[in-house]
Formats: C-alpha cells, sequence, structure tokens
C-alpha cells in the first residue's frame, strides 16, 4: 500500500473512532434503592429515607409512647401534618413525609390516620357509597378516627459556600404535637452535612 | 501577496463581497425579530410556536429555556415556565465552568462559541422569575426557595466581583423581603429589605433611580416591628415620612402586590469599530452595543372601588443591561483585538505558501467576525411594583397603564382576586407597547 493511502486509512479510522465514541446513546444500570448515589451534591432519595428512617426510630424510642400505651392501654394515633420546606432548594416533602409514614405504620407501635388531602377523596368515596353501595358493604360517615398526635416538620438548610465549593448543612426538625393541648411531647433533629466541590474548568 | 488586491477594482470588488459574506453571518439578536412581532401582538402562544420550530441549540440553548419560560408565563402556564426556569438553572450551573475549548475557539472564531451563560442579573432574575411564578401558582414556599438561592447566588458572585452593577442587585433583594413577610418572617423580611436598600443607594451611584417609596414605609414598620426604635427613627428622620401604618393593623388587612414588566430589554447590537486593510488583508473588529426600545407605560395605576395604587419604577434592567456591559467590555475589547491580531498572522502566514488558501482564510476570518449579541430578550425594559392594602374578600382589580402625559395606553381587568387576612395575593403582568420596536 502506497503511503499516501496508508496515511489516509489512518485518518479515516481514527475518525471513525472519534465518531462512534460521541453515538454512545443512553446507558441504564439497575440500581438498588438503598444504594446511596450523590450526584450534585442536592437532597436526594437517600437523605430521605435516612433521615425519616433515624428520625422515626427515636421517636419510638422515647418516653412519650410507654406513658400514652400505660395511660390509655392502646396505641396512640398520629396525623402526619405539613413538613415545610425552608431550604434553598426545592425538596419534595412528600416523599420525605411518605417515608416517615412508611417507617410509623411498618413499626406497628402506633396507629396512622389519613392526611387532610387523603381525607377528602375517602369523603367523596363514603357519600358514593351511601348512594350507590348496598346496605351490608357501605361504610357509614361519622366513625373515623380522631388523631391524637401531629407530626410536624421543616427542612431547613445552612449554605457556606466560597466560587464552587460548598458547605451544605441539612437540619430536619419533627415536632410531636398533642392534639387534645398542644403539648410537645417529642422534638427531633437530625441534621446532614455535605461537602461539594465544583470545578472551576471544563473541557 | 495577493495579485487580486494589486488593481483598486479588484480591491473594491473583494470589499463587496466581504461585506455580502459578513451580512451572511447574522447575529443572534437579529434572530429574534420574528418573536418580537409576536410579543408585541401579544400573542406569546404564537411566539412560542415560531421558537419551538427554531430552537437555539448548542451554545445559544440557554436563551430557548428562558424565552421559553416568559411566553409561558405570560401565557399563564406557570408551572411550565418553572420547569424551564429549572432547565436554565441546571445549563447555568453546567456551564459555569470555563471551558477550555471554547476559550480557544472565542480566541479563533469569535465570542459566541462561548455557551451563554447570562450576565449576571439575567441568571439572577431566573430565580426572580421563578419565585414570581410559584407566587402566582399560591406557593410562596417554594418561592421562598428561589428566596433563598438568590441569597446564594448574589453571594456566589461577590466572591468574583466586587462591582454593585454585578452583584447588589436592589428589587431581587427587595422582592425577597416581601416573600419573607408575606411568610411572617420579620427579622428576615427586615434583613432583606435593609440589604435591598443599600443596593438602591450603590446603584444610585451608576444611574438615575430613585428609591421605591414602598420601601422606605416598609423599613420603618418592621423596624419598628422588631422593636428597633432607634433604627425605625432613623428611617422616619431619612425619609422624612410622618404617617405609616403599624404592621399590627396591616396584619389585620390583606395586600395585592402587584408586579409589572414593562415593554422589552434592550437589544444588542454590533457595530464594527475598526476595519483596516493591512498588506492587502482585510482584517475588523466588532463590538456589541445595547440599544434601548420604547418602553410604553409611565405607571400603572390598580385600583378597586375607591382604592387606587400607582406603580413606582423599582427595576431598572435597561440601565443594568447597560452598565454590566460597560463593566465586561474592556475585556471583550481585549479578546477582539487579540483575535484579529491572530487571525492576520495566521492567514498572513498561509498565504507566503499558498495565495488562494491565505485568501480564503481572509474571508473566513473577516465573515466570523461578529460580535457576541446575546441576551435574554424577552425580559421587560424595567420593572414596576405597586402595593394595595384591602380588606379580605374578592375583588375585581382594574389595571391601567398610564403614558407619560398621564393618558390611558391600556386596560386589564383582574377577576375575583381573592384577598386574605395579613396575606398577600400577588398579581403580575408584562405589557410590551406597539412602539416598543422603534429604538431609543
Amino acid at each position: 500500500m502506497p503511503l499516501v493511502m496508508k496515511k489516509i486509512l489512518i485518518v479515516f479510522v481514527g475518525l471513525s473512532i472519534l465518531v462512534l465514541a460521541g453515538c454512545g446513546g443512553t446507558k441504564v444500570a439497575r440500581k438498588d434503592v438503598d444504594e446511596t448515589i450523590d450526584l450534585s451534591g442536592a437532597w436526594n432519595d437517600s437523605d430521605s429515607r435516612m433521615v425519616s428512617k433515624a428520625m422515626i426510630d427515636d421517636m419510638l424510642d422515647q418516653r412519650w409512647l410507654r406513658v400514652y400505651k400505660r395511660d390509655h392501654k392502646k396505641p396512640p394515633t398520629v396525623i402526619v401534618g405539613r413538613v415545610r420546606n425552608l431550604s434553598h432548594e426545592h425538596i419534595n416533602t412528600n416523599t420525605f413525609v411518605a417515608d416517615i409514614e412508611r417507617a410509623v405504620i411498618n413499626s406497628g407501635e402506633v396507629e396512622f390516620v389519613a392526611s387532610r388531602d387523603e381525607r377528602g377523596e375517602i369523603r367523596d368515596e363514603r357519600k358514593d357509597q351511601d348512594l350507590h353501595s348496598s346496605e351490608k358493604t357501605r361504610k357509614a360517615m361519622g366513625n373515623e378516627v380522631g388523631a391524637d398526635f401531629m407530626l410536624q416538620g421543616s427542612i431547613n438548610t445552612i449554605i457556606d459556600a466560597l466560587k464552587k465549593t460548598q458547605v451544605r448543612y441539612y437540619q430536619v426538625d419533627l415536632t410531636l404535637i398533642s392534639m387534645a393541648d398542644n403539648r410537645k411531647v417529642w422534638v427531633g433533629q437530625k441534621k446532614i452535612k455535605k461537602l461539594v466541590e465544583g470545578s472551576e474548568l471544563r473541557y | 501577496m495577493l495579485s487580486i488586491f494589486n488593481s483598486v477594482v479588484n480591491r473594491r470588488l473583494c470589499f463587496a463581497l466581504l461585506c455580502s459574506i459578513s451580512s451572511g453571518c447574522a447575529t443572534y439578536s437579529e434572530s429574534f425579530k420574528p418573536l418580537e412581532k409576536e410579543i408585541i401582538a401579544q400573542q406569546p402562544d404564537k411566539a412560542l410556536k415560531i421558537l419551538e420550530k427554531s430552537q437555539p441549540s448548542g451554545n445559544d440553548r440557554l436563551l430557548y429555556f428562558l424565552d421559553k419560560a416568559m411566553f409561558l408565563r405570560m401565557m399563564g402556564k406557570f408551572d411550565e415556565s418553572n420547569q424551564s426556569l429549572e432547565e436554565a438553572k441546571q445549563y447555568i450551573k453546567k456551564f459555569s465552568p470555563t471551558s477550555i475549548t471554547e476559550e480557544t475557539a472565542a480566541f479563533i472564531v469569535n465570542d459566541s462559541t462561548r455557551a451563554f451563560i447570562g450576565a449576571p442579573f439575567e441568571q439572577v432574575l431566573v430565580h426572580f422569575y421563578a419565585a414570581l411564578n410559584y407566587l402566582s401558582l399560591g406557593d410562596p414556599d417554594a418561592a421562598r426557595v428561589e428566596a433563598q438561592q438568590i441569597d446564594t447566588k448574589l453571594t456566589n458572585l461577590s466572591q468574583y466581583d466586587k462591582d454593585p452593577i454585578l452583584i447588589a442587585d436592589p428589587f431581587t433583594r427587595y422582592m425577597t423581603g416581601i416573600i419573607y413577610e408575606g411568610l411572617g418572617e420579620w427579622s428576615n423580611a427586615l434583613i432583606a429589605y435593609r440589604t435591598a436598600y443599600a443596593a438602591y443607594k450603590a446603584h444610585q451611584k451608576l444611574y438615575s433611580l430613585s428609591i421605591p417609596t414602598y420601601l422606605k414605609y416598609d423599613l420603618i414598620r418592621l423596624a419598628d416591628y422588631e422593636g428597633l426604635r432607634d433604627e425605625r427613627d432613623k428611617y422616619i428622620k431619612e425619609f422624612n415620612i410622618k404617617k405609616w401604618t403599624k404592621e399590627s393593623d396591616l396584619k389585620k388587612q390583606g395586600e395585592v402586590v402587584f408586579v409589572m414588566g414593562n415593554g422589552l430589554a434592550p437589544i444588542k447590537r454590533q457595530h464594527t469599530v475598526a476595519m483596516a486593510a493591512i498588506n492587502n488583508q482585510m482584517m475588523r473588529v466588532s463590538l456589541p452595543y445595547y440599544q434601548k426600545r420604547k418602553n410604553g407605560f409611565y405607571s400603572a395605576r390598580l385600583s378597586v372601588a375607591n382604592q387606587e395604587a400607582i406603580s413606582t419604577e423599582v427595576k431598572d434592567i435597561n440601565n443594568i443591561a447597560e452598565k454590566t456591559l460597560a463593566h465586561y467590555l474592556p475585556t471583550i475589547t481585549a479578546r477582539a483585538l487579540a483575535r484579529a491580531v491572530a487571525k492576520y498572522k495566521t492567514a498572513d502566514k498561509v498565504g507566503d505558501h499558498n495565495a488562494l488558501a491565505g485568501f480564503a482564510l481572509m474571508v473566513t476570518n473577516y465573515a466570523t467576525e461578529v460580535a457576541d449579541t446575546r441576551s435574554w430578550l424577552t425580559l421587560p425594559g424595567d420593572i414596576h411594583l405597586a402595593r394595595l392594602p384591602l380588606a379580605p374578600g374578592k375583588y375585581d382589580i382594574n389595571l391601567e397603564l398610564r403614558g407619560a402625559g398621564n393618558q390611558i395606553l391600556h386596560t386589564y381587568q383582574y377577576k375575583d382576586v381573592q384577598v386574605k387576612r395579613g396575606a398577600k395575593s400577588y398579581l403580575t403582568y408584562h405589557w410590551v407597547s406597539p412602539f416598543a420596536l422603534r429604538s431609543q
């Protein structure tokens, strides 16, 4: 093969590799849901899961639960109120609230009632049953269980940044308040600190 | 070097050729014309369709997200608008680090080869409009998140540059104060009002601007509410305000906060500041400048029954954009000059070996030398604010836009605005005058 042809071939192969390298397409890898994957440093599913679990473990381990069970001979009924996002990120507090509900219900220590939004739909359904369901299967109104305690909270952040490097400090506060007399029976707090280092240069 | 230049006729021919080639390389701002017409005709949906058809891609992608968000806002689709603004935020974050390849290309070709991430004031306005969208959606907590992000952004910007035009954003700071106050966070609100006041004073030194009267009342009221009597009295003396409403009285009522965009932001054009023929080579240096639009109304009047509020200008994007460009112009000029020299040298060297290749390179160099005229063009030229305290209830609120001679230019009615005790209801509007395209 003449030298010129060889050179052309090398350039052609080189270019082909470059072009093919750019045509990678989408790659998908399945991961375990419990695996922690940090991409941007923002609040993510792992934070939500870890914080809710740690806080609920703490809540169920405290004195208020033993006192209530001793006095009332039944597990308390709890409702999850609002968890306010006071952070600098758009955090989906619904998933956090769902994580809390799951952790509490699964513990079996506490009974849960549906939240304000969920109740609306159920009441509509009950009204509908009143009209259309048979007497045997119809569920009467006015039999709802009132909650004994409400769980409220907030997610706060403090950001300390220098150029592209950030320290993100998350603080989640949860408070359990007695519906009868506004007493705070439990206050929980969980903190997360992350160091996020960005680059000043890119390719 | 080239025999083609030997006669005067040939030189003129060549010049004509270069001019026609360079006119083919349209700048970004020129491509905005079809969208402008639809905005003026108050047809944001049609403007969005045009934008979707010819989406700016690659390095101009941010402009697509920003313009799309503004059109969706104008259409009342606040949720979708915020999705686009989120994409804009991600883009800015991703492309903020300096790119080695883009910088090299900018040195060889022109500044438009760099990814557009917006000027600091544009980056902050992304959060501002996201906050407004959330407020319109009745989600003040999410608007608060944007307020936090504005603070983080401005603090971060101040670590790179200390020029108040880039880092002191008076109205955005003021707006964060209003958001905090709406949520009952009095100390956060007072801090934001103080910062806004300092920022207004810093900007006052750079261009003609008056401190909004509303802010003066806010400072007095909240300093009083927080028990800071000395500070309150200092403001009373400084602003010469004798009558003001106490926070406890204001809380018994509701308040309508009205944010109004006026006209369109200035548009960047290019002008060729140097064009020379050295050693038979044509070379030029093109730089951007801002051209203001006619902004339309002079004041907005919000009225219901026998109560009214007159708007006041709170943010002068025209001037902020101009001063921002002036801040960066020395760097842009230095880069353009260095590029011109480099382009000249390479074409000259290539021409020494091969006359035709040298000529071709010179033509390319000349044609690609265009100024970077990219900017967020769907922004208003300035922003007005009006605050109208009202007793709780449902209202039809009238809006009148008036010209400098107090003549009515445009009217609009907001139906069934719900005003709740101790809460704020947010109304927004963006009006572009039919004369906006006539430059000032």
